[in-house]
């Protein structure tokens, strides 16, 4: 299932014009693989990892704790990259790849 | 003044640790002062500031290096007695990094007003601090977390002349390859070890097949970001963008630590587990690594553009290096590699360039001169070993295709038409940095790490080499047609790029997962 | 659509406004027993400006009130990282080392610290999307989408935009390449290469449980990333101040 979205979002980045549908796709290729990492730590039939007074199995809670972090992460570039296409908009009036000289 | 008491109270490796420890602190804490005075008390002293975070680190990395010689061996430090806990990692390789970063740190103290605002300082520090947390982590998540603090310093550094393009450029593939970086964390983390970088040494542990999944992963994730072939076009347009200050950080550092991802995620436990494979295929990728860099140079025509290119020339021999398991003279050619370029760079702010003239005092050229034979084509160290025995293998075309591809790159760098200005005098900076190549040199060839060929081989491989140049010099004067081909061939547009990475993806999967393939 | 004129917007969100306010409290202040966190909290509040901000068309509190907010989130961090570094030698260290000190320290700390990444994180959130809100000038709604937005410089953009026809069959011709190669390169990876399955880290997740028993701090999540991980909780935090800063920067270039 994963992979049939890291295939979209690969396609989607090399093949997109405009410049924020493929920083959209990155976000999809990240995403896919945080839900890798967090599904890579889960087990069937386990709970959430919070303890609680009965002894039963939890999930691991080391991706979550590591996911957040990429998350945030992510969302930093986003909107870093948002604010550099919009400026590069200013000074170009465009945002398609095939009409700027400089890609 | 007696300091035996305080060193007998202060034990070496407590000390040793600290500093190393508080080396990338050194800037989040300065940051964090500075924000309190910017916005508590509404005073402007971020300059002040930027400079104190400079010259506490020059004198923490000055401190490491001198108690260095009382370590020996690697050393991990764990925060909390648990294994998944951040690690940090000494190792005697990691104090070239150190000494390469510590070059641009001393020269941005002559052009630190070339930031404007305040906040560019704030965000300069953020970079400082990215860049020390690489060398110090020995964690591959931290590692990954240091990188991305250090790589949006660098976008937004880079737009500072409103070159926006290229901050988007390098974000795209900044991106790619740190998305491949944490694919490779995923595939590491399900084959049972942990982030620390000790367990990639103890690969026979754990599983071998996801292992080799996730260094295939980082070493992909590496060559994106250290720009060998299929994506070096990236670095010319992104590294001129910034001004002269960053550019050198940028060239003289940032690049480098693709470097050192490559040389303790991929190439030590490639070794470690046998997979000759891989080395074969950095071997073969840094080749052409450097035969496209001497053609990109060859073809560009911006000045500042040209500089930038020469950096990916320097990775792929540094590249070459590694593979055949020389890893102390690439260490001492990417440290001597650093004040060279950031001379360049701080150079050509003092050259007057406008359309493939360049005009500047005699004194600036005959500098200029003697840092491009000294260290852009010929630096001895890599030269020499290449070419007297390459470890155990003794290739001699390797000693031919060097020099000529070094021909081209200087032919390359001295295509324009050169005028000689009658005053002026080389800034504080650029003389700085001379001292430092001569500091560095005279410390390598003191250590006798390798010996230097005679002299009559030396003066042939010169004049090959400066015959070569003259070739392609003269060439490139002469014919016109080669002067647009730098806007129709060598800049593909970003989707050919992008395409191109997922092209060789499959091409290094293909070969390296055939044996494995049901 | 004008969302300035929705009357049912208004009053909704202004009636809801203390519920998320209290909402995004008890998510950061139970974040060491339940599921939740500064992170979180930190989302949500500054989610719901966000949006408020979006239907009034007007700044709610100003720039500097947000920033004070941020900035007493950073320097909560920075003390208890110096305070851990003159304690046990490392940074954030003595927290609750795994078999060390006592649990009430531990249970204040990890409050403590989620209550710093609440304010940074609230605070940068607004400011983050503010600056996208308010593009043009700090007074009037001007959202910055390169589509909608009309007002170019004529001049330059001749000069730097090449007509679009010129390239298109480039790009078509990567299109079908990149199209070909990933469905066989799918292909490939379903049929030839052996699957694996991922490892559990039982033996970490055991030790995990321990500490988190021992302190009797609830969630385990928080015991990684405030605990063993707490660097890169605080490299995060400082990646999020430097893209406040960042966008600042690049949108205020003229």
């Amino acid at each position: 299932m994963s992979l049939i979205i890291l295939a979209i979002g690969i396609f989607g980045l090399i093949t997109a014009d405009n410049l924020i549908k493929k920083i959209m796709c990155l976000s999809v290729i990240e995403n896919t693989i945080i839900l890798n990492f967090i599904s890579s730590g889960y087990i069937t039939g386990a709970a959430a990892p919070i303890l609680t007074a009965k002894d039963i199995a939890t999930v691991d809670p080391v991706p979550q704790a590591l996911m957040l972090t990429a998350i945030v992460i992510g969302v930093c570039f986003n909107s870093l990259a948002i604010a550099c296409i919009v400026k590069l908009h200013e000074k170009t009036s465009t945002v398609l790849v095939s009409e700027l000289h400089e890609f | 003044m007696n300091f035996e008491p305080l060193l007998q109270t202060l034990q070496v490796e407590e000390l040793f640790r600290i500093l190393w420890i508080s080396y990338p602190i050194i800037p989040l804490i300065t940051m964090m002062i500075a924000l309190a005075l910017k916005y508590l008390f509404a005073k402007q002293k971020i300059i002040y500031a930027a400079g104190v975070s400079l010259i506490l680190q020059i004198l923490t990395a000055a401190a490491i290096i001198l108690l260095s010689r009382e370590i020996s061996g690697e050393r991990y430090y764990q925060l909390m007695d648990s294994r998944i806990s951040i690690t940090f990692h000494y190792g005697i390789e990691k104090l070239y990094f150190m000494g390469a970063l510590t070059v641009p740190m001393i020269l941005a103290l002559f052009r630190l007003k070339s930031l404007n605002t305040p906040e560019m300082y704030l965000i300069f520090l953020f970079y400082l601090a990215g860049c020390s947390g690489l060398i110090v982590t020995g964690d591959v998540f931290n590692f990954f977390v240091f990188y991305e603090l250090m790589i949006m310093g660098a976008y937004v550094l880079i737009s500072v002349k409103h070159e926006y393009s290229a901050s988007v450029k390098y974000m795209v593939f900044g991106a790619v390859s740190s998305a491949i970086f944490l694919g490779g964390i995923v595939v590491l983390y399900s084959s049972g070890a942990y982030f620390s970088f000790s367990f990639l040494y103890q690969i026979h542990d754990y599983e071998t097949y996801p292992m080799i999944i996730a260094i295939y992963l980082f070493c992909i994730a590496f060559f994106i970001k250290g720009a060998f072939l299929p994506v070096s076009g990236w670095v010319a347009p992104c590294h001129s963008a910034a001004n002269s200050l960053v550019s050198s950080f940028l060239a003289s550092y940032t690049i480098f630590t693709g470097i050192l991802g490559l040389y303790y995620l991929v190439i030590l436990p490639a070794e470690i587990l046998g997979a000759d494979q891989l080395l074969t295929i950095i071997r073969i990728i840094s080749l052409l690594t450097i035969g496209a860099a001497s053609l990109i140079i060859f073809f560009e025509r911006e000045y500042k553009r040209v500089i930038a290119a020469s950096t990916v020339y320097t990775i792929g021999i540094v590249g070459l290096l590694m593979s055949h398991g020389l890893q102390i003279p690439a260490l001492w050619y990417v440290l001597i590699h650093a004040p060279y370029k950031s001379l360049l760079f701080y150079m050509y702010e003092e050259f007057e360039d406008n359309d493939s003239t360049i005009k500047a005092s005699l004194l600036l050229f005959i500098l200029f001169g003697i840092a491009l034979l000294y260290t852009g084509g010929f630096f001895p160290s890599a030269t020499s070993t290449i070419k007297l025995s390459l470890g155990s293998v003794d290739i001699a075309w390797y000693k031919w295709f060097i020099l000529v591809t070094a021909g081209i790159l200087i032919g390359g760098f001295t295509k324009y038409r050169f005028k000689v200005r009658a005053r002026g005098i080389p800034s504080a900076a650029s003389i700085t940095a001379l001292l430092i190549i001569i500091g560095y040199s005279s410390v390598y060839f003191s250590s006798t790490g390798f010996p230097l060929p005679s002299w009559r081989d030396m003066l042939i491989e010169y004049l090959v080499l400066l015959t070569a140049a003259g070739i392609s010099r003269t060439l490139y004067m002469r014919a016109p047609v080669l002067h647009n081909v730098d806007k129709k061939t060598i800049y593909r547009n970003l989707n050919q790029e992008l395409l191109l990475i997922f092209v060789i993806l499959i091409t290094v999967g293909i070969w390296m997962f055939f044996p494995y393939a049901g | 659509m004008n969302l300035k004129e929705s009357q049912i917007l208004e009053t909704a969100l202004t009636k809801l406004f203390p519920f998320a306010l209290l909402f995004s409290g008890y998510v950061f202040s139970y974040g060491g027993a339940f599921p939740g966190g500064g992170f979180q909290a930190g989302v949500i509040i500054g989610t719901f400006i966000v949006i408020l901000e979006l239907v009034f068309e007007r700044k709610i509190y100003s720039n500097p009130v947000f920033e004070r907010i941020e900035l007493t989130g950073i320097l909560f961090l920075g003390i208890a990282l110096i305070a851990g570094f003159m304690i046990s030698g490392y940074p954030f260290g003595g927290l609750y080392s795994y078999g060390g000190s006592s649990y009430p320290l531990a249970n204040a700390m990890i409050w403590f610290l989620n209550m710093a990444i609440f304010l940074e994180v609230s605070g940068s959130m607004v400011l983050i999307f503010r600056n996208f809100l308010f593009w043009e000038s700090d007074d009037t709604v001007r959202i910055a989408s390169p589509h909608l937005q009309q007002a170019v410089m004529p001049q330059e953009s001749t000069v730097l935009r090449i007509p679009q026809t010129k390239r298109k069959k480039e790009f078509l011709c990567v299109a079908v390449i990149a199209a070909l190669l990933i469905a066989v390169s799918v292909i490939v990876i379903l049929l030839f290469m052996p699957a694996y399955t991922p490892t559990v880290h039982h033996g970490e997740m055991d030790v995990i449980r321990m500490t988190a028993s021992e302190y009797s701090i609830r969630n385990m999540v928080s015991v990684v990333y405030l605990g063993p991980r707490v660097i890169d909780t605080f490299l995060e935090v400082m990646v999020v101040i430097l893209t406040v800063l960042g966008i600042k920067v690049v949108r205020g270039s003229r």
